[in-house]
């Protein structure tokens, strides 16, 4: 059992060498309009920054104050950059590959898919966008669901329903996410009415976010920002 | 494309998700149907398995993982998909990032339930196809592109006072590379584009959202201030730069320099007065 533990320790050690090394390699990367639009308005003043990410209809705030944050702690450089993704990638990869563990007997292989596909140069979980730390609040949110399913606890369900309110703030595609939670546990979970209150709840706290954009959808419609 | 025509996004989509290659073009869609038979192949080898455990038992932990993932990475597409045909067309990879997790272990639990072929298939075809595509990101990414190139080279011959002038979506960039990375006090300016007669509805959103995302505010090249410098490199990637512009730097008194670069990025560099 010690054995099977450091294994996956060490998977997980290599994967996250080898995405360093991706990383390091890929350094030469041009970054795309959107990452540095979003980078150029952590350097605005914080109103004028929510303003710009109030006008662009897909993507919530929590990202861009993230960038915000850590600009202002290691300086608005290309290599601050670009380190941002690396460092939220390397959790959703050890959490991947635990994860994996649980699911399969060949977790090595689906750790190294991962970690092959959608962690290679250039590919959108390594942009300097949100899209990493959607698949870092989804990990979390399979793992702790799963714990709730074999002890359904209130703690557990709160954690769950913070975990998929940061997704929410972090992209709207994390509305999906938030179906597909509430299918799965309608089909194979416990305490399905709780567990959709516990979806309401994720959903209800992004309104707030999305009365405040109502005005900006309705001047130009959600077309001009697919 | 993908957001325009959901069927062949749908297609496109899991050739991004297997895992894309460098090729451009036609042979994007051939690779398309060459990902989309993986996953059929896939699907194939554990059907006969499914049948035997079917229907999906809540209390069956050997399996229990198998059906969550198939829900799991199923329902984001399909209520994606209906919103694309019945509202506005939005089936992008970037929607349905949040099913990767769920996909990548779903591939691997059917190569399972496939058995020995399934298993087969997974190691024989899938795995080598990413680890393709991973080699070929890598090496792409190994040599730096020609825009960057272009900048630099750009950023050593400048002299204080000289304007960058940026067309086609290359500002942000350009901007990005002096500013922020060379640390280069370049003064950049962006004239706004001519809207050319009779665009598309698309077209002319495009035009709206280069302008809402360019981080240089775009100014008529009339507004622009020509007078303080002698030298002006204007990137760009169509060959012929718009009439406005060339216009405007002509009644300026400049003329053109020289001009230098490929397809990506194109350089033309003029002076006042020579």
């Amino acid at each position: 059992m010690a054995s099977r533990s450091r294994d996956w320790r060490l998977w997980a050690g290599l994967l996250v060498g080898l995405h360093l090394l991706s990383a390091y390699l890929g350094r030469h990367r041009l970054l795309i309009n959107t990452e540095i639009w979003a980078l150029y308005h952590t350097g605005r003043p914080l109103a004028e920054q929510l303003a710009a990410v109030r006008a662009d209809l897909v993507h919530p705030p929590l990202f861009y104050l993230i960038e915000r944050g850590w600009f202002r702690l290691f300086g608005a450089s290309d290599g601050a950059a670009r380190l941002l993704p690396v460092v939220i990638n390397i959790p959703a990869l050890i959490l991947f590959t635990w994860f994996a563990r649980r699911v399969s007997p060949h977790w090595r292989v689906a750790s190294l898919l991962f970690a092959g596909a959608d962690l290679a140069p250039g590919q959108t979980l390594t942009l300097v966008r949100m899209y990493g730390l959607v698949i870092l609040w989804v990990l979390l949110a399979l793992i702790v669901w799963d714990g709730w399913r074999e002890r359904p606890g209130g703690l557990a369900l709160v954690s769950w329903t913070l975990a998929m309110t940061l997704l929410v703030y972090t992209h709207s595609s994390g509305l999906l996410v938030v179906a597909a939670f509430l299918a799965v546990n309608w089909l194979f979970g416990p305490h399905q009415l709780l567990f959709s209150a516990a979806c309401a709840a994720s959903l209800a706290a992004f309104l707030p976010w999305a009365l405040f954009k109502l005005p900006v959808y309705e001047a130009r419609g959600l077309e001009t920002n697919l | 494309m993908l957001l325009a025509e959901p069927y062949k996004g749908l297609a496109l989509m899991m050739y991004e998700f297997l895992g894309p290659m460098p090729v451009e073009g036609r042979w994007r869609y051939v690779l398309a149907a060459c990902a989309g038979a993986v996953h059929l192949v896939l699907f194939l080898f554990a059907v006969r398995s499914l049948r035997h455990n079917w229907p999906p038992r809540r209390e069956a932990a050997e399996d229990r993982w198998f059906w969550v993932l198939v829900v799991f990475a199923n329902v984001p597409v399909g209520v994606l998909l209906a919103f694309s045909l019945t509202a506005t067309p939005a089936l992008a990879p970037r929607f349905l990032i949040g099913i990767l997790p769920a996909y990548r272990l779903l591939v691997v639990r059917l190569a399972e339930t496939g058995g020995r072929r399934g298993l087969r298939w997974l190691y024989g075809a899938i795995l080598p196809w990413v680890l393709v595509s991973d080699a070929a990101a890598v090496v792409k990414s190994l040599e730096p592109p020609a825009l960057r190139r272009q900048i630099e080279l750009t950023a050593q011959r400048m002299s204080p006072g000289d304007l960058v002038v940026c067309l086609d979506e290359l500002c942000n960039p350009i901007s990005w590379e002096l500013v922020h990375r060379l640390r280069v006090p370049a003064r950049i300016e962006a004239p706004r584009p001519e809207p050319a007669a009779g665009l598309s509805v698309h077209e002319r959103r495009a035009l709206e959202q280069g302008e809402r995302l360019s981080v240089v505010p775009y100014r008529g090249a009339g507004h622009i201030d020509f007078e303080t410098t002698g030298r002006v490199y204007v990137f760009h990637q169509d060959p012929q730069l718009p009439s406005n512009v060339a216009t405007e730097l002509e009644r300026r008194g400049f003329r053109l320099e020289r001009k230098e670069g490929g397809e990506a990025a194109r350089l033309s560099v003029y002076r006042k007065g020579g």
